[in-house]
């Protein structure tokens, strides 16, 4: 019977669960193979999380058990130190490093393609120290930027977005609010003038980039900050629900679908509401659900990381493990990896579909 | 739902080299094939099944065996984790085993329609060739000879990811 031939579904389901190495090696076993993993259709359908805490992993999520890889690039000096996602774009990931970790700027931004491990290093955004001016070293920290990372009308349109918070400590800064892009087609960083969000500070400073739109969510008052990438304006969108005012970290914004989504944690702390974005901008209640991990009363500190496209999360319960929750069966997964008490507030996490794009593709384009 | 196996309902199972395997229908179900076959009432006496020989369905009988015993997700939400580990450790015992036969459970677990069993042959067989060369693969999952790569195509496959052919 070993002679039979193997049929397509279960050659692509045993290449599903390949590493980047040995798949792409097979692309040389036959021209049927180098057909199948070449297919841009069998990567799409290999979606993983990207997963910063002290140092940066890979989680695939599509098998079971999920696997999880420590990786050690994208710079071996950056290993250890506070990694954030901005976004994804065809595969590739957007890394921004914490400006603490660098004297002379605010910050390292690294583009890298996690599947095939090359990353490059996007030139530095303008010097915008003014808070270290203004107050000394011991508040340097806090300054605050919102980023974004999406294009516009067409692919080529590929930016990184930058707004600089309107922090207190940063009250005699007259640059407070202003917006700053990074354009992929010109390799440069440029003020853009029309915009000023000076009254608005960020809950979430990654915003999620959806159809031409990037969204954040401010600490207060009930809407969302939506930036259109092609004309580049600013506008506001009315979240469905009213957000406590004093609750921070409430809400969780997300794809579903493809479709914005928006995770929003009851005042009583331990009933979550999903709400889906349609086409035409109107938000509907998909569901509401209890996490049912361990004990009921605990459930107040479980902590969403991020909000997958097939409707799972990714959540840190609260004995600090990190679970894979399906709402429409409430069933879970445990990954094998316990966080530290220090790691609660810098575990961040994106999905991303692997591609064989290179940084420098989208940098020349 | 009942898991015992005295008060329940018997299929019977024949293999490609006619022999009968007598399970209980719980078992049977873990195939969505019989299911499917159970729930259209075309099961009635014997289940043949002319692709399968004894040794491969014996394998998959026991496989299905232990999982249609252990308790589900769904049946209760205090899921006992012994029994996840339980399922876990049998599952991987019961992979221990030589390629030819992965490849012909998976090919029966595929006819089958048993998810689980495809997912963990498939996973098997991927942890097994991961450290393979191409023409390893090539011998052990029979890859047809004739469908090589030009020798222009392999050069491009080498160049465009270098990095993996290190």
């Amino acid at each position: 019977m070993t002679d039979v031939y193997i049929p397509d579904p279960i050659v692509l389901n045993i290449l599903a669960r390949l590493p980047a190495k040995p798949l792409l090696r097979f692309r040389c076993v036959s021209t049927h193979w180098n057909c199948l993993i070449t297919d841009p259709s069998f990567m799409a359908s290999r979606r993983r999380i990207f997963l910063t805490i002290k140092n940066l992993h890979i989680i695939d999520h599509s098998d079971t058990p999920h696997s999880i890889l420590k990786i050690s690039y994208p710079l071996e000096n950056l290993k250890g130190k506070q990694a954030r996602v901005i976004g994804t774009f065809k595969g590739l990931v957007l890394v921004l490093y914490d400006y603490r970790y660098r004297k002379s700027s605010d910050g390292i931004i690294i583009l890298c393609n996690p599947f095939t491990q090359m990353c490059m290093i996007l030139p530095d955004p303008p010097e915008t120290r003014c808070c270290r001016l203004a107050y000394g070293h011991h508040y340097c920290h806090r300054i605050a930027y919102a980023y974004g990372f999406g294009y516009g009308e067409n692919l080529d349109d590929l930016k990184i977005v930058r707004f600089k918070e309107n922090n207190e400590l940063c009250r005699y800064d007259n640059r407070r609010g202003v917006c700053e892009v990074f354009s992929f087609k010109k390799m440069t960083w440029s003020m853009s003038q029309n915009i000023n969000i000076k009254d608005i500070k960020f809950e979430e400073i990654m915003g999620k980039f959806v159809n031409g739109y990037l969204y954040w969510l401010p600490n207060k008052d009930s809407m969302l900050i939506v930036l259109d990438v092609k004309e580049m304006v600013v506008s506001e969108l009315c979240l469905p629900f009213r957000r406590p005012y004093d609750f921070h970290h409430s809400t969780r914004l997300g794809l579903i679908d493809g479709c914005l989504c928006l995770l929003n944690k009851s005042i009583n702390k331990t009933e979550f509401d999903l709400w889906v974005m349609n086409e035409k901008s109107i938000w509907l209640k998909r569901c509401s659900f209890t996490l049912a991990l361990d004990l009921p009363s605990r459930g107040r500190f479980h902590y969403p990381i991020c909000i997958l496209n097939d409707g799972r999360i990714l959540i840190r319960d609260s004995n600090f493990q990190l679970v894979i929750y399906d709402i429409s069966d409430g069933s879970y997964t445990l990954m094998n990896l316990l966080l530290d008490y220090d790691d609660i507030s810098t575990v961040h996490g994106i999905e991303y579909v692997e591609s064989l794009v290179s940084p420098l593709d989208v940098c020349l384009a | 739902m009942s898991t015992s196996s005295s008060s329940s309902k018997k299929i019977v199972l024949k293999s490609a080299d006619n022999e009968t395997f007598e399970i209980d229908e719980i078992v049977a179900l873990e195939s969505q094939a019989i299911k499917n076959m159970i729930e259209d009432e075309c099961a009635d006496n014997v289940i043949p099944l002319g692709n399968i020989d004894s040794k491969t369905l014996s394998k998959i009988i026991e496989y299905c065996k232990k999982h249609a015993e252990s308790p589900k997700k769904d049946d209760n939400a205090d899921i006992d984790e012994k029994a996840v580990e339980d399922l876990k450790s049998f599952d991987a015992e019961f992979a221990k085993v030589d390629m030819p036969l992965i490849q012909d459970i998976l090919m029966a677990a595929n006819f089958l329609n048993i998810d689980n069993l495809i997912g963990l042959m498939c996973r098997t067989i991927a942890d097994r060739i991961k450290g393979k060369t191409p023409e390893e693969i090539r011998k052990i999952l029979n890859i047809n000879k004739n469908d090589l790569l030009s020798p222009e195509q392999e050069a491009k496959a080498r160049e465009e990811n270098s990095w993996a052919f290190d």
